[in-house]
């Protein structure tokens, strides 16, 4: 087994045992970028590799020394692009942060460090996380390693790409509307996207503040509940940052999945589900039935007002998220321009890619005088109603089961000709991010054609317990799904 | 929705989003704004007459802290991300005469 293949949990634990050094596992990891960075393009910015050893080297003393014994310690990680590294380019995928360094470090990404994690590099990902497919990002896109015909999903599509590439141990993404799950799905990873509140955003460059919630990325469940424990906690630099006991506590959740009450939405296997994936996701539940969980049909209703209450309320945040970057303090400036308001203007119209500026017009005239009430309260209203049938159903179900996505990654190059289509495909995700609740997916299969097929378990708020307890469960019965064998292998097996 | 956003409407719009939209780009801009706010007139399928709005995900109330100075003056290191800078200072085009 190549040592990329290791999940970050064993890869510390052999850290810890002196069974491979920190520098052993960054030199692989290294090779592995190398190999395949330039067709999966992964990474926008990678970090210095003589300061990556250098930092190796007094992890490996801190350990040695019993200083840093934790799990992760030593474990080469990558982080979004859109969560801030001080020292390190930070550009959300947008020209208009182009050559901007942060002077601070988001909370994550600092909680990491402290926890010895070594950072690689920032991942890939659509331009301020708003696509589906990590094409929208202006350093161009990321590759799916499964096919490289294939998007990875998006918008954390660098993040899950690298963890499926072997790029990175684990990675961090963020999930405004399905942004970790997706892609997860598409890349045969694990992620997910905690309870609102639960992992600081301190740093994390805003795009729907009520939405966005930073998550890991990993190759199991153990594994993301341990960056979890780490990354997770109360944080005063984020006035929404919860009090939780539990973070610390997520890597030592057993499989259970006996007695769990498991409900299924009839309105997630409708129209507009790929038969391939519908039968995977019902297997998995199947799965999980025969280990004791109870599984149900019901119907939540509401299912197809999400979206677009979710894009009025995203684009609305965005729009006055977005208004920061004008040209003066960071990043982009047009080079020619007339007066200081011609200077916003210019420096905004050149940064900003078509996606971005689409919704920060959208996101302007719903909170615009005269059409606030009807567009931007009346989401804010169904939003509520949409919260109110999860209540309800977790009244009855302990877990909601479901597809991550409607089909499997498509094609490069298929999604943005129409925006509204590619908005669609987020229908099982954006609830949890409406109403605040963890949803977490694995791979549960693949198509005919080789591409993985993700399920998805959403909780009520502060259970993620439940999640990574039936997730677990469910991964001892599948088995350690395979990385991509990628088209180089198929083709020299030929 | 459709013919609802006029030339003014547009400007407006752009306006509050600080964006210049070239002259040939209009049509396409408009289109597209009107055919995602055609979209989302579905929300008004639904009764939320008897429904607040929900603005925040999880209610805690107001969160408060001392209004205390906790960092030291970074201000060399924020002004090395400035696009153009003098004297220390942030440089934009003049704005009054």
């Amino acid at each position: 087994m190549k040592i990329t293949d290791l999940t970050a949990l064993e890869l510390g634990r052999r850290i810890r045992g002196r069974e491979l050094s920190v520098r052993e596992a960054l030199e692989a990891v290294l090779k592995q970028i190398h190999e395949n960075e330039t067709r999966i393009h992964a990474y926008i910015t990678l970090a210095d590799e003589t300061a990556l050893f250098a930092r190796a080297d007094r992890i490996q003393k801190a350990i040695d020394e019993g200083s840093l014994t934790g799990p992760l310690a030593g474990v080469p990680a990558a982080v979004k692009d859109n969560i801030c590294t001080e020292g390190m380019a930070t550009t959300c995928g947008s020209r208009i942060l182009s050559g901007f360094v942060p002077p601070y470090q988001a909370t994550a990404a600092a909680r990491l460090e402290k926890a010895g994690v070594l950072l690689l590099g920032k991942t890939n990902m659509d331009e301020f996380a708003m696509g589906s497919t990590t094409e929208t990002s202006w350093f161009g896109p990321t590759k799916n390693p499964w096919d490289e015909s294939r998007v990875p999903g998006g918008s954390s599509g660098g993040s899950c790409a690298a963890v499926a590439a072997g790029e990175a141990f684990f990675a961090l993404g963020s999930d405004t509307g399905g942004s970790i799950r997706q892609p997860a799905s598409f890349c045969g990873v694990t992620g997910i996207k905690p309870t609102y509140g639960t992992v600081s955003r301190y740093g994390l460059i805003a795009y729907g503040s009520s939405l966005d919630q930073i998550g890991p990325v990993a190759r199991d469940t153990a594994d993301c509940a341990a960056v979890l424990d780490v990354i997770a906690g109360y944080d005063p630099k984020d006035s929404t940052s919860v009090r939780r006991s539990d973070p610390g506590s997520f890597t030592s959740c057993a499989a259970s999945a006996a007695g769990l009450r498991i409900g299924i939405p009839d309105d997630y296997l409708g129209k507009g589900l790929d038969p391939e994936v519908k039968d995977a996701v019902l297997a998995a539940a199947e799965s999980l039935q025969e280990q004791g969980a109870q599984v149900r049909f019901f119907s939540l209703g509401l299912v197809r007002y999400a979206i677009p209450a979710y894009y009025v309320i995203a684009c609305a945040e965005a729009s006055s998220n977005l208004a920061r970057f004008d040209g003066v303090k960071y990043g982009f400036r047009a080079e020619r321009y007339e007066g200081l308001h011609g200077m916003y203007k210019e420096s905004r119209s050149q940064g900003f890619g078509s996606e971005v500026k689409r919704r920060i017009l959208l996101g302007s005239f719903v909170l615009s005088s005269g059409y606030y009430d009807a567009y931007y309260l009346k989401a804010l209203r169904v939003k509520a109603q949409i919260r109110k049938a999860f209540d309800e159903a977790f009244r009855s179900f302990d877990l909601v089961l479901g597809p991550a996505a409607p089909a499997a990654a498509p094609r490069l190059g298929e999604s943005l000709s129409d925006p509204l289509r590619m908005y669609l495909g987020d229908i099982y995700t954006v609830a949890a991010n409406l109403a605040g609740l963890p949803g977490l997916c694995l791979p549960c299969g693949k198509t005919k054609e080789g591409l993985p097929i993700g399920v998805q378990l959403m909780a009520d708020r502060f259970q993620e317990a439940k999640l990574f307890g039936a997730a677990r469960a469910y991964e001892q019965v599948r088995g350690t799904f395979p990385m991509p064998g990628g088209k180089k292998e198929k083709e020299a097996a030929r | 929705m459709a013919g609802k956003i006029d030339d003014e409407m547009m400007e407006a719009v752009a306006i509050l989003a600080q964006l210049s939209i070239r002259e040939e780009e209009k049509d396409a801009v408009r289109e597209e704004m009107e055919r995602m706010l055609d979209f989302v007139d579905q929300l008004n399928e639904l009764d939320t007459a008897g429904t607040e709005p929900a603005l925040e995900v999880i209610s805690y109330g107001n969160v408060f802290r001392e209004d205390e100075v906790t960092n030291g003056n970074e201000a060399a290191a924020m002004l090395a991300n400035a696009p153009q800078k003098q004297d220390g200072q942030y440089q934009v085009p003049k704005t009054v005469e």
